[in-house]
Protein backbone atom coordinates (compact mmCIF):
# COMPACT_ATOMS: atom_id res chain seq x y z
CA UNK A 1 0.00 0.00 0.00
CA UNK A 2 1.64 3.26 -0.74
CA UNK A 3 2.35 5.68 2.05
CA UNK A 4 0.04 8.85 1.88
CA UNK A 5 -0.22 12.38 3.77
CA UNK A 6 -3.09 14.14 5.07
CA UNK A 7 -4.71 16.32 2.89
CA UNK A 8 -4.83 19.12 5.89
CA UNK A 9 -3.88 19.06 9.31
CA UNK A 10 -5.87 17.42 11.78
CA UNK A 11 -6.77 15.30 9.07
CA UNK A 12 -6.63 11.83 11.33
CA UNK A 13 -8.15 13.18 14.54
CA UNK A 14 -11.10 14.40 11.80
CA UNK A 15 -11.42 10.58 10.79
CA UNK A 16 -11.29 9.49 14.05
CA UNK A 17 -13.79 11.56 15.41
CA UNK A 18 -15.91 10.94 12.62
CA UNK A 19 -15.34 7.20 13.69
CA UNK A 20 -16.37 8.01 17.40
CA UNK A 21 -19.50 9.53 16.23
CA UNK A 22 -20.65 6.97 13.93
CA UNK A 23 -19.42 4.51 16.54
CA UNK A 24 -22.27 6.45 19.05
CA UNK A 25 -25.05 6.93 16.82
CA UNK A 26 -28.27 5.13 18.36
CA UNK A 27 -29.63 2.53 16.80
CA UNK A 28 -32.77 0.19 17.27
CA UNK A 29 -31.25 -3.65 19.11
CA UNK A 30 -31.95 -5.13 15.49
CA UNK A 31 -29.40 -2.71 13.82
CA UNK A 32 -27.04 -2.91 16.94
CA UNK A 33 -26.30 -6.08 16.00
CA UNK A 34 -24.69 -5.36 12.56
CA UNK A 35 -23.26 -2.45 13.71
CA UNK A 36 -19.21 -2.23 12.73
CA UNK A 37 -16.68 -1.10 15.16
CA UNK A 38 -15.94 1.74 12.76
CA UNK A 39 -12.95 3.36 14.99
CA UNK A 40 -11.28 -0.13 14.26
CA UNK A 41 -12.25 0.20 10.74
CA UNK A 42 -10.43 4.13 10.57
CA UNK A 43 -7.42 2.34 12.46
CA UNK A 44 -6.57 -0.33 10.18
CA UNK A 45 -7.32 2.69 7.23
CA UNK A 46 -4.52 4.46 8.77
CA UNK A 47 -2.96 1.76 9.37
CA UNK A 48 -2.94 1.13 5.50
CA UNK A 49 -2.45 4.42 4.11
CA UNK A 50 -0.44 6.93 6.58
CA UNK A 51 1.85 4.34 8.18
CA UNK A 52 4.32 6.34 8.74
CA UNK A 53 1.74 8.99 10.63
CA UNK A 54 -0.07 6.71 12.71
CA UNK A 55 0.77 6.39 15.71
CA UNK A 56 -0.08 3.39 18.66
CA UNK A 57 -0.46 6.38 21.08
CA UNK A 58 -3.41 7.54 18.89
CA UNK A 59 -5.01 4.45 18.98
CA UNK A 60 -4.46 3.76 22.53
CA UNK A 61 -6.52 7.35 23.46
CA UNK A 62 -8.97 6.21 21.40
CA UNK A 63 -9.17 2.84 23.06
CA UNK A 64 -10.06 4.92 26.48
CA UNK A 65 -12.34 7.15 25.58
CA UNK A 66 -14.64 4.24 23.48
CA UNK A 67 -14.46 2.67 27.38
CA UNK A 68 -15.69 5.91 28.71
CA UNK A 69 -18.08 5.77 26.11
CA UNK A 70 -19.44 2.43 26.29
CA UNK A 71 -19.24 2.22 30.09
CA UNK A 72 -16.59 -1.15 29.37
CA UNK A 73 -13.99 -1.69 31.37
CA UNK A 74 -10.79 1.12 31.20
CA UNK A 75 -8.19 -0.40 29.45
CA UNK A 76 -10.22 -2.99 27.04
CA UNK A 77 -10.34 -1.41 24.03
CA UNK A 78 -7.59 0.73 24.17
CA UNK A 79 -5.89 -2.54 24.08
CA UNK A 80 -8.00 -3.83 20.85
CA UNK A 81 -6.98 -0.54 19.16
CA UNK A 82 -3.61 -0.69 20.14
CA UNK A 83 -3.43 -4.40 18.72
CA UNK A 84 -5.72 -3.60 15.62
CA UNK A 85 -3.21 -1.00 14.43
CA UNK A 86 -0.14 -2.60 15.29
CA UNK A 87 -1.23 -5.68 13.43
CA UNK A 88 -2.50 -3.63 10.53
CA UNK A 89 0.98 -1.52 9.88
CA UNK A 90 2.38 -5.23 9.89
CA UNK A 91 0.39 -6.83 8.02
CA UNK A 92 -0.21 -3.72 5.61
CA UNK A 93 3.88 -3.93 4.89
CA UNK A 94 3.11 -7.31 3.40
CA UNK A 95 0.24 -6.86 1.24
CA UNK A 96 0.11 -5.85 -2.31
CA UNK A 97 -0.40 -2.56 -2.64
CA UNK A 98 -4.12 -1.83 -3.75
CA UNK A 99 -5.18 -5.62 -3.83
CA UNK A 100 -8.31 -5.48 -2.74
CA UNK A 101 -9.18 -9.21 -1.41
CA UNK A 102 -5.60 -8.66 0.67
CA UNK A 103 -7.34 -5.66 2.23
CA UNK A 104 -10.64 -7.90 3.02
CA UNK A 105 -8.54 -10.74 4.06
CA UNK A 106 -6.63 -8.32 6.44
CA UNK A 107 -9.85 -6.68 7.76
CA UNK A 108 -11.15 -10.28 8.93
CA UNK A 109 -8.03 -11.11 10.40
CA UNK A 110 -7.88 -7.51 12.16
CA UNK A 111 -11.30 -7.48 13.11
CA UNK A 112 -11.74 -11.05 14.05
CA UNK A 113 -8.59 -10.70 16.21
CA UNK A 114 -10.32 -8.05 18.01
CA UNK A 115 -13.59 -9.45 18.65
CA UNK A 116 -12.17 -12.20 20.02
CA UNK A 117 -10.18 -10.78 22.37
CA UNK A 118 -13.20 -8.27 23.38
CA UNK A 119 -15.17 -12.09 24.34
CA UNK A 120 -12.45 -12.72 26.28
CA UNK A 121 -12.49 -9.69 28.17
CA UNK A 122 -16.92 -9.65 28.36
CA UNK A 123 -15.86 -13.50 29.74
CA UNK A 124 -13.90 -12.14 32.56
CA UNK A 125 -16.26 -9.57 33.29
CA UNK A 126 -19.15 -11.62 33.42
CA UNK A 127 -20.99 -10.22 30.42
CA UNK A 128 -21.70 -13.51 28.20
CA UNK A 129 -22.36 -13.63 24.40
CA UNK A 130 -26.06 -14.46 23.18
CA UNK A 131 -24.34 -17.18 20.38
CA UNK A 132 -23.20 -16.69 16.49
CA UNK A 133 -24.97 -13.36 16.49
CA UNK A 134 -21.82 -11.55 18.38
CA UNK A 135 -19.74 -12.22 15.13
CA UNK A 136 -21.96 -10.09 12.91
CA UNK A 137 -19.99 -6.88 12.72
CA UNK A 138 -17.05 -9.22 11.33
CA UNK A 139 -19.06 -9.94 8.51
CA UNK A 140 -20.84 -6.42 8.25
CA UNK A 141 -16.90 -4.67 8.72
CA UNK A 142 -16.04 -7.09 5.37
CA UNK A 143 -19.24 -4.97 3.58
CA UNK A 144 -18.32 -1.92 4.68
CA UNK A 145 -15.12 -1.90 3.77
CA UNK A 146 -14.73 -0.78 0.67
CA UNK A 147 -16.89 2.17 0.76
CA UNK A 148 -15.53 3.54 3.87
CA UNK A 149 -11.52 3.03 2.67
CA UNK A 150 -13.20 5.08 0.02
CA UNK A 151 -15.00 8.17 1.79
CA UNK A 152 -11.94 8.35 4.63
CA UNK A 153 -9.79 8.27 1.40
CA UNK A 154 -10.81 11.76 0.82
CA UNK A 155 -8.83 12.83 4.03
CA UNK A 156 -5.50 12.20 2.69
CA UNK A 157 -3.29 12.25 -0.79
CA UNK A 158 -0.82 10.37 -2.21
CA UNK A 159 2.75 10.79 -1.65
CA UNK A 160 4.20 11.95 -5.00
CA UNK A 161 7.46 10.16 -5.86
CA UNK A 162 10.50 12.23 -5.54
CA UNK B 1 30.64 -19.60 -16.22
CA UNK B 2 27.53 -20.97 -15.20
CA UNK B 3 27.97 -21.20 -11.67
CA UNK B 4 28.52 -17.25 -11.45
CA UNK B 5 25.32 -16.91 -13.21
CA UNK B 6 23.29 -19.18 -11.25
CA UNK B 7 24.78 -17.04 -8.36
CA UNK B 8 23.77 -13.82 -9.37
CA UNK B 9 20.80 -15.05 -10.30
CA UNK B 10 20.48 -15.75 -6.92
CA UNK B 11 21.46 -12.59 -5.65
CA UNK B 12 19.04 -11.07 -8.26
CA UNK B 13 16.21 -13.06 -6.64
CA UNK B 14 17.25 -12.25 -2.62
CA UNK B 15 17.18 -8.60 -3.91
CA UNK B 16 13.88 -8.79 -4.48
CA UNK B 17 12.82 -10.39 -1.95
CA UNK B 18 14.55 -8.29 0.76
CA UNK B 19 14.12 -5.25 -0.98
CA UNK B 20 10.14 -5.09 0.77
CA UNK B 21 11.37 -3.60 4.45
CA UNK B 22 8.88 -5.56 7.05
CA UNK B 23 10.84 -3.45 9.78
CA UNK B 24 10.23 0.01 7.73
CA UNK B 25 8.25 1.37 11.21
CA UNK B 26 11.49 1.33 13.61
CA UNK B 27 9.97 0.67 17.47
CA UNK B 28 6.89 -0.48 16.85
CA UNK B 29 6.73 -3.59 18.51
CA UNK B 30 8.03 -1.90 21.89
CA UNK B 31 5.61 0.54 21.75
CA UNK B 32 3.20 -2.27 21.02
CA UNK B 33 3.86 -4.06 23.73
CA UNK B 34 4.24 -1.09 26.45
CA UNK B 35 0.95 0.03 25.52
CA UNK B 36 -1.03 -3.24 25.96
CA UNK B 37 1.09 -4.06 28.88
CA UNK B 38 -0.42 -1.02 30.59
CA UNK B 39 -4.18 -1.34 28.57
CA UNK B 40 -3.94 -4.98 30.43
CA UNK B 41 -3.12 -3.63 33.54
CA UNK B 42 -5.88 -0.83 33.66
CA UNK B 43 -8.23 -3.79 32.99
CA UNK B 44 -6.95 -5.63 35.56
CA UNK B 45 -7.18 -2.67 38.33
CA UNK B 46 -10.84 -1.27 36.81
CA UNK B 47 -11.83 -5.01 37.43
CA UNK B 48 -10.62 -5.37 41.38
CA UNK B 49 -12.76 -1.24 41.60
CA UNK B 50 -9.36 0.13 41.85
CA UNK B 51 -9.34 3.52 42.99
CA UNK B 52 -6.66 4.47 40.66
CA UNK B 53 -8.56 4.00 37.23
CA UNK B 54 -11.39 6.42 38.43
CA UNK B 55 -10.23 9.72 37.49
CA UNK B 56 -9.00 8.27 34.42
CA UNK B 57 -12.46 7.51 33.96
CA UNK B 58 -13.95 10.73 34.89
CA UNK B 59 -11.22 12.44 32.58
CA UNK B 60 -12.05 10.20 29.71
CA UNK B 61 -15.80 10.75 30.42
CA UNK B 62 -15.53 14.63 30.47
CA UNK B 63 -13.89 14.56 26.97
CA UNK B 64 -16.36 12.08 26.04
CA UNK B 65 -19.14 14.63 27.30
CA UNK B 66 -18.85 16.92 24.21
CA UNK B 67 -19.26 14.03 21.52
CA UNK B 68 -22.54 12.94 23.43
CA UNK B 69 -24.15 16.30 23.04
CA UNK B 70 -22.68 16.30 19.20
CA UNK B 71 -24.54 13.01 18.45
CA UNK B 72 -27.59 13.99 20.82
CA UNK B 73 -27.93 17.12 18.89
CA UNK B 74 -29.99 16.11 15.81
CA UNK B 75 -32.45 14.76 18.06
CA UNK B 76 -32.83 17.77 19.96
CA UNK B 77 -33.19 19.66 17.14
CA UNK B 78 -35.55 17.77 15.10
CA UNK B 79 -37.91 18.13 18.81
CA UNK B 80 -37.67 21.63 19.01
CA UNK B 81 -38.28 22.56 15.31
CA UNK B 82 -40.83 19.33 15.13
CA UNK B 83 -42.31 21.60 18.10
CA UNK B 84 -41.80 25.19 16.71
CA UNK B 85 -43.21 24.02 12.95
CA UNK B 86 -45.51 21.97 14.55
CA UNK B 87 -49.64 21.93 13.69
CA UNK B 88 -51.36 24.45 15.12
CA UNK B 89 -54.19 22.17 15.34
CA UNK B 90 -52.27 19.14 17.01
CA UNK B 91 -50.54 21.41 19.61
CA UNK B 92 -53.67 23.33 20.97
CA UNK B 93 -55.87 20.04 20.96
CA UNK B 94 -52.49 19.00 22.78
CA UNK B 95 -52.63 21.55 25.23
CA UNK B 96 -55.99 21.57 25.97
CA UNK B 97 -55.50 18.12 27.21
CA UNK B 98 -52.90 18.97 29.09
CA UNK B 99 -54.75 21.21 30.66
CA UNK B 100 -57.37 18.80 31.28
CA UNK B 101 -54.67 16.48 32.79
CA UNK B 102 -53.66 19.13 35.11
CA UNK B 103 -57.22 20.16 36.13
CA UNK B 104 -57.46 16.58 37.18
CA UNK B 105 -54.18 15.72 39.11
CA UNK B 106 -54.53 18.85 40.95
CA UNK B 107 -57.73 17.59 42.66
CA UNK B 108 -56.46 14.08 43.08
CA UNK B 109 -53.23 15.45 44.29
CA UNK B 110 -55.14 17.35 47.38
CA UNK B 111 -56.97 14.19 47.50
CA UNK B 112 -53.55 12.59 48.22
CA UNK B 113 -52.37 15.32 50.51
CA UNK B 114 -55.19 14.59 52.77
CA UNK B 115 -55.30 10.68 52.80
CA UNK B 116 -50.99 11.49 53.17
CA UNK B 117 -51.64 13.66 56.55
CA UNK B 118 -53.77 10.77 57.58
CA UNK B 119 -51.67 8.40 56.73
CA UNK B 120 -48.93 10.07 58.49
CA UNK B 121 -51.32 10.52 62.12
CA UNK B 122 -52.44 6.81 61.82
CA UNK B 123 -48.47 5.55 61.41
CA UNK B 124 -47.41 7.89 64.51
CA UNK B 125 -50.28 6.35 66.30
CA UNK B 126 -49.04 2.74 65.40
CA UNK B 127 -45.31 3.95 66.34
CA UNK B 128 -44.59 3.26 62.44
CA UNK B 129 -41.30 4.29 60.58
CA UNK B 130 -42.62 7.06 58.79
CA UNK B 131 -42.85 6.63 55.12
CA UNK B 132 -40.45 8.34 52.95
CA UNK B 133 -40.90 11.04 50.32
CA UNK B 134 -38.99 11.95 47.07
CA UNK B 135 -37.76 14.44 45.04
CA UNK B 136 -37.68 13.82 41.41
CA UNK B 137 -36.06 15.57 38.89
CA UNK B 138 -35.68 15.42 35.11
CA UNK B 139 -32.86 14.15 33.00
CA UNK B 140 -32.41 13.52 29.37
CA UNK B 141 -30.67 10.50 28.07
CA UNK B 142 -27.82 11.23 25.83
CA UNK B 143 -26.42 7.83 24.67
CA UNK B 144 -26.99 4.53 25.53
CA UNK B 145 -24.65 1.78 24.96
CA UNK B 146 -25.92 -0.99 22.83
CA UNK B 147 -23.20 -3.15 23.30
CA UNK B 148 -24.83 -6.27 23.92
CA UNK B 149 -25.68 -7.86 27.36
CA UNK B 150 -24.74 -4.26 28.84
CA UNK B 151 -27.35 -1.93 29.08
CA UNK B 152 -25.72 1.40 30.55
CA UNK B 153 -26.83 4.83 29.25
CA UNK B 154 -25.21 8.48 30.15
CA UNK B 155 -27.70 11.59 31.13
CA UNK B 156 -27.15 15.15 30.74
CA UNK B 157 -27.44 15.87 34.82
CA UNK B 158 -24.17 14.95 36.90
CA UNK B 159 -22.36 15.79 40.67
CA UNK B 160 -22.90 19.35 39.69
CA UNK B 161 -26.63 18.78 39.89
CA UNK B 162 -26.58 16.67 42.65
CA UNK B 163 -26.78 13.12 40.93
CA UNK B 164 -24.61 10.34 43.24
CA UNK B 165 -23.78 6.91 42.48
CA UNK B 166 -26.43 4.18 43.27
CA UNK B 167 -28.87 6.98 43.15
CA UNK B 168 -32.81 5.48 41.40
CA UNK B 169 -33.67 5.99 38.28
CA UNK B 170 -37.33 5.88 37.19
CA UNK B 171 -39.12 6.64 33.80
CA UNK B 172 -41.89 8.95 33.26
CA UNK B 173 -44.47 6.51 34.32
CA UNK B 174 -43.13 6.00 37.55
CA UNK B 175 -41.66 2.53 36.62
CA UNK B 176 -38.04 1.39 37.96
CA UNK B 177 -35.59 2.57 35.28
CA UNK B 178 -32.34 1.78 37.10
CA UNK B 179 -29.57 2.75 39.17
CA UNK B 180 -26.40 5.39 38.83
CA UNK B 181 -23.14 3.80 38.55
CA UNK B 182 -20.63 6.43 37.70
CA UNK B 183 -20.70 10.22 37.55
CA UNK B 184 -18.66 12.90 36.47
CA UNK B 185 -19.88 16.83 36.75
CA UNK B 186 -21.79 16.70 34.30
CA UNK B 187 -23.06 13.72 32.97
CA UNK B 188 -24.39 10.21 35.06
CA UNK B 189 -24.22 6.98 33.99
CA UNK B 190 -27.34 4.76 34.66
CA UNK B 191 -27.10 0.72 34.62
CA UNK B 192 -31.17 -0.35 33.42
CA UNK B 193 -32.31 -3.01 35.03
CA UNK B 194 -32.57 -5.10 31.95
CA UNK B 195 -28.27 -5.20 32.34
CA UNK B 196 -27.14 -8.79 32.26
CA UNK B 197 -25.63 -7.87 35.78
CA UNK B 198 -28.85 -5.81 37.63
CA UNK B 199 -30.44 -7.67 39.76
CA UNK B 200 -33.26 -5.96 42.56
CA UNK B 201 -36.10 -7.41 44.60
CA UNK B 202 -39.39 -7.37 43.80
CA UNK B 203 -42.87 -8.81 44.78
CA UNK B 204 -46.28 -9.83 43.34
CA UNK B 205 -48.54 -6.99 43.69
CA UNK B 206 -51.50 -9.78 43.21
CA UNK B 207 -49.81 -12.02 46.03
CA UNK B 208 -47.50 -10.37 47.61
CA UNK B 209 -44.94 -13.36 46.71
CA UNK B 210 -41.23 -12.01 47.18
CA UNK B 211 -38.82 -12.64 43.98
CA UNK B 212 -35.72 -11.28 42.03
CA UNK B 213 -35.72 -10.05 39.06
CA UNK B 214 -32.92 -10.24 36.78
CA UNK B 215 -31.66 -8.60 33.76
CA UNK B 216 -31.29 -10.70 30.98
CA UNK B 217 -29.28 -7.97 28.41
CA UNK B 218 -31.83 -7.95 26.38
CA UNK B 219 -34.03 -4.33 26.14
CA UNK B 220 -37.58 -6.31 26.56
CA UNK B 221 -36.70 -9.10 28.86
CA UNK B 222 -36.30 -9.91 32.38
CA UNK B 223 -36.47 -12.99 34.30
CA UNK B 224 -37.74 -13.67 37.70
CA UNK B 225 -36.16 -15.91 40.27
CA UNK B 226 -36.24 -17.46 43.45
CA UNK B 227 -40.13 -18.16 42.66
CA UNK B 228 -41.27 -21.49 44.04
CA UNK B 229 -42.43 -24.19 41.36
CA UNK B 230 -45.96 -24.14 43.65
CA UNK B 231 -45.89 -20.60 43.91
CA UNK B 232 -49.06 -18.75 41.92
CA UNK B 233 -47.81 -16.94 39.45
CA UNK B 234 -49.96 -16.16 36.42
CA UNK B 235 -49.66 -14.47 32.92
CA UNK B 236 -50.14 -10.56 32.97
CA UNK B 237 -48.89 -10.38 37.13
CA UNK B 238 -47.30 -6.89 37.89
CA UNK B 239 -44.30 -7.65 40.22
CA UNK B 240 -43.50 -3.93 41.61
CA UNK B 241 -40.43 -3.41 43.68
CA UNK B 242 -40.43 -4.38 47.40
CA UNK B 243 -37.99 -1.88 48.65
CA UNK B 244 -36.02 -4.60 50.76
CA UNK B 245 -33.06 -4.17 49.63
CA UNK B 246 -32.97 -0.38 50.98
CA UNK B 247 -32.01 0.64 47.22
CA UNK B 248 -35.06 1.00 45.28
CA UNK B 249 -38.22 2.24 46.89
CA UNK B 250 -41.04 0.01 47.45
CA UNK B 251 -44.20 -0.25 45.10
CA UNK B 252 -42.79 1.12 41.94
CA UNK B 253 -43.68 -1.39 38.88
CA UNK B 254 -40.96 -3.33 37.60
CA UNK B 255 -42.36 -6.22 35.07
CA UNK B 256 -45.23 -7.78 33.80
CA UNK B 257 -45.20 -11.32 33.25
CA UNK B 258 -45.20 -12.55 29.64
CA UNK B 259 -47.88 -14.12 28.39
CA UNK B 260 -47.15 -18.04 28.41
CA UNK B 261 -43.75 -16.62 30.31
CA UNK B 262 -44.35 -18.83 33.69
CA UNK B 263 -42.67 -22.62 33.04
CA UNK B 264 -41.91 -25.60 35.24
CA UNK B 265 -38.97 -27.10 34.46
CA UNK B 266 -39.73 -31.03 36.62
CA UNK B 267 -37.19 -31.43 39.27
CA UNK B 268 -36.45 -27.73 39.45
CA UNK B 269 -38.03 -26.38 42.37
CA UNK B 270 -38.00 -22.70 40.98
CA UNK B 271 -40.22 -21.54 38.46
CA UNK B 272 -38.81 -19.96 35.28
CA UNK B 273 -40.48 -16.98 34.67
CA UNK B 274 -39.91 -14.70 31.48
CA UNK B 275 -41.20 -10.88 32.23
CA UNK B 276 -40.97 -7.57 30.59
CA UNK B 277 -40.39 -4.94 32.13
CA UNK B 278 -42.45 -1.86 32.37
CA UNK B 279 -40.43 0.94 30.81
CA UNK B 280 -39.64 0.82 26.76
CA UNK B 281 -36.05 1.73 26.93
CA UNK B 282 -36.08 2.11 23.11
CA UNK B 283 -38.76 4.62 23.57
CA UNK B 284 -37.54 6.68 26.56
CA UNK B 285 -35.90 9.90 25.94
CA UNK B 286 -36.25 11.28 29.57
CA UNK B 287 -36.31 9.72 33.12
CA UNK B 288 -36.08 11.54 36.50
CA UNK B 289 -33.75 10.78 39.31
CA UNK B 290 -35.30 10.42 42.67
CA UNK B 291 -33.88 11.43 45.88
CA UNK B 292 -35.58 10.14 49.12
CA UNK B 293 -36.59 12.71 51.58
CA UNK B 294 -37.17 11.56 55.27
CA UNK B 295 -37.93 14.64 57.08
CA UNK B 296 -41.60 15.78 58.09
CA UNK B 297 -41.02 19.20 56.58
CA UNK B 298 -40.07 17.92 53.47
CA UNK B 299 -42.87 15.41 53.82
CA UNK B 300 -45.67 18.53 54.17
CA UNK B 301 -44.08 20.52 51.78
CA UNK B 302 -46.17 20.69 48.49
CA UNK B 303 -44.68 19.71 45.52
CA UNK B 304 -44.21 23.35 44.12
CA UNK B 305 -41.81 24.03 46.92
CA UNK B 306 -40.14 20.86 46.57
CA UNK B 307 -38.87 22.38 43.01
CA UNK B 308 -35.04 21.72 41.46
CA UNK B 309 -33.57 24.14 44.58
CA UNK B 310 -34.40 21.15 47.06
CA UNK B 311 -33.18 18.63 44.58
CA UNK B 312 -29.56 20.93 44.33
CA UNK B 313 -29.93 21.67 48.20
CA UNK B 314 -30.57 17.46 48.97
CA UNK B 315 -27.47 16.94 46.80
CA UNK B 316 -25.15 18.99 48.49
CA UNK B 317 -25.78 16.67 51.68
CA UNK B 318 -26.10 13.62 49.26
CA UNK B 319 -21.96 14.33 48.37
CA UNK B 320 -21.19 15.32 52.02
CA UNK B 321 -22.77 11.91 53.39
CA UNK B 322 -22.33 9.43 50.36
CA UNK B 323 -17.94 8.89 50.84
CA UNK B 324 -16.28 7.85 47.49
CA UNK B 325 -19.44 8.53 45.75
CA UNK B 326 -17.60 8.77 42.05
CA UNK B 327 -16.37 5.05 43.13
CA UNK B 328 -17.93 2.55 40.37
CA UNK B 329 -19.58 -0.47 41.27
CA UNK B 330 -19.20 -2.83 38.70
CA UNK B 331 -19.57 -6.25 39.74
CA UNK B 332 -22.74 -8.08 40.45
CA UNK B 333 -22.32 -8.02 44.11
CA UNK B 334 -22.51 -4.29 43.91
CA UNK B 335 -24.70 -4.00 41.22
CA UNK B 336 -27.31 -5.97 43.29
CA UNK B 337 -28.05 -3.98 46.03
CA UNK B 338 -27.21 -5.69 49.71
CA UNK B 339 -30.49 -7.10 51.62
CA UNK B 340 -28.59 -5.95 54.82
CA UNK B 341 -27.64 -3.13 53.48
CA UNK B 342 -28.63 0.44 55.16
CA UNK B 343 -31.22 2.59 54.62
CA UNK B 344 -29.41 5.29 51.82
CA UNK B 345 -29.71 8.74 53.64
CA UNK B 346 -30.93 10.42 50.65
Amino acid sequence: MPDSLPRFTGAIWVTMLIAVLMNNLPLTAEWAVWKPDWVALALIHCGLTIRQKSSLLMAFFMGLLTDALSSSLMGQFAFGYVLVMYFSVRLGLRMTPEAFIQQIALVFIVVGVFLLLNLWMRGVTGYVNEGLSYWAPLLSSMLVWPFYHWFLGFFYVQRKAA
Amino acid sequence: MLKAERLQRIQDRETVIYDIDHHATPGLSFRFIVLALLALTLVAMDHRDSPVTAPVRTVFSIIAYPLQLVVDAPFRVYNLTEGFFGDQRRLSQENAKLREQLRLFSVKYRDMKILEQQNERLRELLKADKRPNYTFSMASILSASDDRGQSVVTLNKGSRDGVFVKQVVVAEGGSIFGQVIDVTPFGAQVMLITDIQHALPVRNRRTGERALASGTGQPGLMELKSIVATGEVRDGDVFISSGLDGLFPADFPVAKVLPSGVKYVPGDPFANIKAQPMVNFENTREVLLLWRNLEPEAMMAPPEQATEQDANNNSVDVDKRVPGSRSRSRSRSQAVPSMAAPLDTV
